[in-house]
């Protein structure tokens, strides 16, 4: 029964948001307090927003944001523009925060694949520091956000690139196509003498192991892994850094 | 000696970390005739390679002949992790 009356507060609100406490409880016809138990569990599960403080409090569905295409746009654009706080990391310490909240949340939604899920997200998103340190063509630090709703996770930099960081090591290697192929499936670093490079291939075995999608994106080049298959495409236009989408 | 690696967090990412992690282990933890060393993973969340990884490699530059041990983990990214550095067949069974 106490499913139905959310799934009714739902409904309801698709036609009829925003809407007041006041006028839920006349049309679902249960008292207050029942109403709020429903709606104080609707807010924790994400599903619907609140504006105002009391008396004048309004409901609303939860607004789904496309992270894909902000994460493109901020990343494809040629000169840099602001994104917003809650997303961007400017230093690694504010990444290694945010990422600690990512771990608690997950938990709370996604249990066992939680560790994993933090662990992927902990290898890209650092990498994207260790290769970029000191050296960012623009805009120093990463976009950083996800829907844990759609279950998806975006961590994008405007840093040099996989193609001028694998070059640093393997200079025959002369396009994006070849590099992100390299990062993903040769054991190399860009970071010459230091002998690391299991970063990418850590990522690559988890989201085949799990049946993961993850889509990654740098220059002119595009890898999907799906259904436990690499896939390598051309893509235009150009991406600056590195972006990675991660759907689970 | 036994290393317990949840005394450096439960979230163990990243090579900066892990080197913090190292100096801070070889200052107060290590012994200087260290020739064994056995690593807990119990209630540790998260391990990512870089971290296990530069901390071995600091670890393996201080005491080349050090013996390495792993005490099993069900946590999957401990166990992921021991696979893709090769180091799962050290695994205490």
């Amino acid at each position: 029964m106490k499913t139905l009356t959310r799934q009714k507060i739902l409904k309801h609100l698709e036609s009829s948001q925003p809407i007041s406490p006041k006028l839920l409880t006349v049309y679902l016809k249960i008292s207050r307090q029942a109403l709020f138990r429903h709606l104080d569990r609707l807010l924790k599960e994400e599903k619907i927003q609140k504006e105002g403080r009391p008396p004048k409090v309004q409901y609303f569905l939860k607004k789904t944001v496309d992270l894909f295409k902000i994460a493109w746009k901020w990343n494809t654009n040629p000169t840099t523009a602001s994104v917003p706080s809650d997303w961007y990391c400017q230093t690694r310490d504010v990444f290694s925060a945010r990422s600690q909240v990512l771990l608690s949340n997950l938990e709370r939604k996604e249990k066992a694949k939680a560790y994993l899920l933090t662990a992927v997200v902990g290898e890209i998103g650092n990498n994207s520091f260790d290769h970029n340190l000191g050296h960012w063509p623009d805009l120093p630090g990463i976009f950083f956000a996800y829907d844990l709703n759609q279950k998806i996770i975006i961590l994008s930099d405007r840093g040099v690139g996989l193609l001028k960081t694998i070059q640093g090591t393997l200079p025959t290697v002369t396009n994006d196509q070849q590099a992100l192929k390299t990062a993903f499936t040769k054991i190399v670093s860009g970071r010459f003498p230091e002998k690391r490079g299991n970063g990418l291939k850590f990522v690559k075995q988890v989201i085949k192991e799990n049946n993961w999608i993850l889509q990654f994106f740098s220059g002119t080049a595009g890898l999907e892994i799906r259904n436990q298959n690499l896939s390598f495409k051309e893509i235009k236009p150009f991406v600056y850094g590195c972006l990675a989408v991660l759907k689970y | 000696m036994i290393i317990f690696l949840s005394k450096f967090g439960e979230l163990l990412s990243s090579r900066p970390a892990g080197r913090e992690a190292y100096f801070s282990a070889k200052a107060y933890l290590l012994p200087k005739n260290l020739k064994k060393i056995e690593f807990d993973f119990k209630d540790v969340k998260v391990l990512t390679p870089s971290w296990l990884d530069e901390f071995l490699i600091l670890l393996k530059t201080d005491f080349p002949k050090v013996k390495l041990s792993f005490q099993k983990s069900t946590n999957p990214t401990v166990i992921s992790t021991l696979k893709i550095l090769q180091l799962d067949k050290k695994i205490n069974l």
